[in-house]
């Protein structure tokens, strides 16, 4: 099939990015700029649907396309779609820089979009750092206090020290393999069990992709960035971040199948990330460092689906993320309606919600119910099959202690709920009135809560499929 | 099973003592001699002028950062100048075109924003 096409999603993307950089030294639009991006991220989804069964290899190899990388690139771009939507109202943004803002966030998607299709660690790097520093501006491109570039440059430091941790574990693994070719790397290193020097490698290599996740110990930069970036931004480090760090894991980890050590390693994460996101989130009353500590909680259920190191596990960690990004997509479509100057909203803000918009109160209701677990929406389901598939390897302790912990995450995410439906305001309460797109993304997202949690069958076939075009 | 370990303990020394050896050296190596022209600023062999305690305009720190760019450019220029007789077909200068333009859009930019007016 034509190059050209196999990459198209990804040339689209660069190309818009670059016209955005055009349009930023020119005469500032934001309704012409946000309208565009809007159309080309729904470009980029078409575009994705039509790669999604097409196979190739790229750049001399360095570039694999297939329905691995593909269907990531779907599920980023729908993330890419949803995020530029909610960016209709960049009210926190200085509006010089409202078309800078685009071009950074699709210059960080392009990064995104690029990484689970690299099949070379240099590829891997370029496209890591792509869309790690057009992260490292936008975090503190909100206008006012100095905070957001406090923020700023916790994230460039911590992120830059993830780097050279991968960079350092790279070196070892190309000493070992003699080749920069993941695939190549993956068969070599596996021949007759991983050496110790190989564990470790692996280890440091995946530390880079286990801070974009925020496990515990890379977590520090997360509360902090998520309190300090501007909601928008917020949302694409809570979402497409996540992907993006779970796909390339679903392509080192398995590497070390088989091995006693890596899920030693790798359950001792779980359980730091399950104790400390979940117990640090209760005490938070900035929404968005709850999200954050959530987040860290998250990670850990997500890490024990890698904890199984099987093809279930796998398969339950690609529903569990492509699920996340949706339930956080519409946990942020709430608190960006609710947050019209994009200040950050503090729990007290969501009082009265169910009155003010019942719409918007059931989509955060559902989403947070869904991120909590609860049966019969999607999170429910994607716990369900990442314990089961934990279980299935012996790992039964660790499966009751997340179950535990999911009971304690029902507490903060119950307190939300709670202030949005029970609590009494002692101000008069104004009606949030939703645009009819608004209304639209709140039913769609509910509906794929609920009928993608009570059918899980659909998106569990994919994952399947992922699962088998691993390496 | 622990001295399998050996190679990862052995890396780490390794990896470990080359940053401190780094750090270490200069102080045993370095000429002890300590006289006026020791504490005198090292200006690219120049005399500096005056003292170095002195602010400098802001525009010479995006100055700086643009000139960094292009001076990257010309480095990826130069193995491009090298290979471009070994490659048949007009991909390459193609490709140098579309290289040189998206960092020549930098300096579009900095242009459009006023870098080059010095007030």
């Amino acid at each position: 099939m034509n190059h050209w096409f196999l990459l198209s999603p990804e040339l689209l993307i660069a190309v818009s990015s670059f016209l955005f950089l055009y349009l930023s030294s020119h005469t500032k639009n934001g309704k012409r700029d946000f309208t565009l991006a809007l159309l080309v991220s729904l470009g980029a989804v078409v575009l994705s649907v039509m790669t999604l069964d097409s196979e190739g290899s790229l750049f001399s190899g360095t570039y694999k396309i297939n329905f691995f990388s593909q269907i990531f690139k779907l599920i980023l771009s729908l993330g890419l779609f949803l995020l530029v939507w909610l960016s209709r109202n960049l009210s926190d943004l200085d509006e010089r820089v409202g078309t800078e803002y685009f071009y950074f966030l699709f210059s960080a998607t392009l990064g995104f979009l690029l990484l689970p299709s690299c099949s070379e660690f240099i590829t891997l790097f370029v496209a890591l750092e792509l869309s790690s520093i057009a992260l490292y501006i936008l975090i503190p491109l909100r206008k006012g206090d100095g905070i957001d570039a406090e923020a700023g440059i916790k994230y460039l430091l911590m992120s830059a020290a993830a780097t050279a941790v991968f960079l350092y574990g790279a070196s070892l693994l190309y000493g070992m393999v003699k080749t920069t070719d993941l695939t190549v790397a993956a068969t070599l290193l596996s021949q007759g069990g991983l050496s110790p020097l190989a564990y470790v490698a692996l280890f440091l290599t995946s530390v880079a992709f286990f801070f974009k996740l925020a496990v515990v110990p890379f977590h520090f930069w997360a509360p902090d960035v998520y309190q300090s970036a501007n909601n928008q931004v917020t949302a694409l480090i809570a979402t497409l971040s996540k992907v993006v760090a779970v796909a390339i894991l679903l392509r080192f980890l398995p590497m070390g199948e088989g091995s006693a050590k890596l899920v030693f390693i790798l359950t001792l994460l779980a359980i730091f990330s399950l104790l400390i996101g979940n117990l640090a989130a209760i005490w938070q009353q900035d929404a968005k460092r709850l999200l954050a500590y959530s987040s860290v909680a998250q990670a850990g259920y997500l890490l024990i689906g890698f904890v199984a190191l099987s093809d279930e596990g796998y398969r339950a960690v690609f529903y569990y993320v492509s699920t996340y990004l949706f339930a956080t997509i519409a946990v942020f479509h709430v608190i960006t309606k609710l947050s019209q100057d994009g200040r950050n909203l503090k729990l007290n803000d969501f009082i009265g919600l169910s009155q003010r918009s019942p719409l918007l109160a059931l989509t955060l209701l559902l989403s947070l119910f869904s991120l909590a677990g609860i049966p019969p929406l999607v999170g429910f389901a994607a716990k369900w099959f990442v314990f089961t598939a934990a279980v299935e390897q012996g790992h039964v302790l660790l499966v009751l202690f997340a179950f535990i912990m999911s009971v304690v995450s029902l507490y903060y995410y119950l307190t939300l709920i709670k202030k949005a439906y029970v609590d009494k305001s002692d101000q008069p309460l104004t009606a949030l009135s939703l645009t009819w797109d608004e209304q639209l993304v709140s039913i769609g997202l509910i509906l794929f809560l609920v009928l993608f949690g009570i059918f899980p069958g659909w998106i569990l076939n994919l994952g399947d499929k992922v699962a088998r075009a691993i390496g | 099973m622990l001295e399998q370990y050996f190679t990862v303990f052995c890396f780490l020394i390794v990896s470990a003592g080359f940053v401190i050896m780094a750090t270490t050296m200069p102080y045993l190596v370095n000429p002890k001699t300590k006289n006026h022209k020791t504490r005198m600023t090292y200006e690219s062999g120049e005399y500096s002028l005056g003292t170095t305690w002195v602010q400098f305009h802001i525009a010479y720190y995006l100055f700086a950062l643009i000139f960094l760019a292009f001076d990257v450019e010309v480095a990826f220029l130069f193995p491009a100048a090298l290979a471009y007789n070994s490659i048949p077909g007009l991909g390459v200068l193609v490709e140098i075109v579309l290289f040189v333009g998206i960092l020549g859009m930098a300096l579009h930019y900095a242009w459009r924003k006023g870098v080059f007016t010095w007030r």
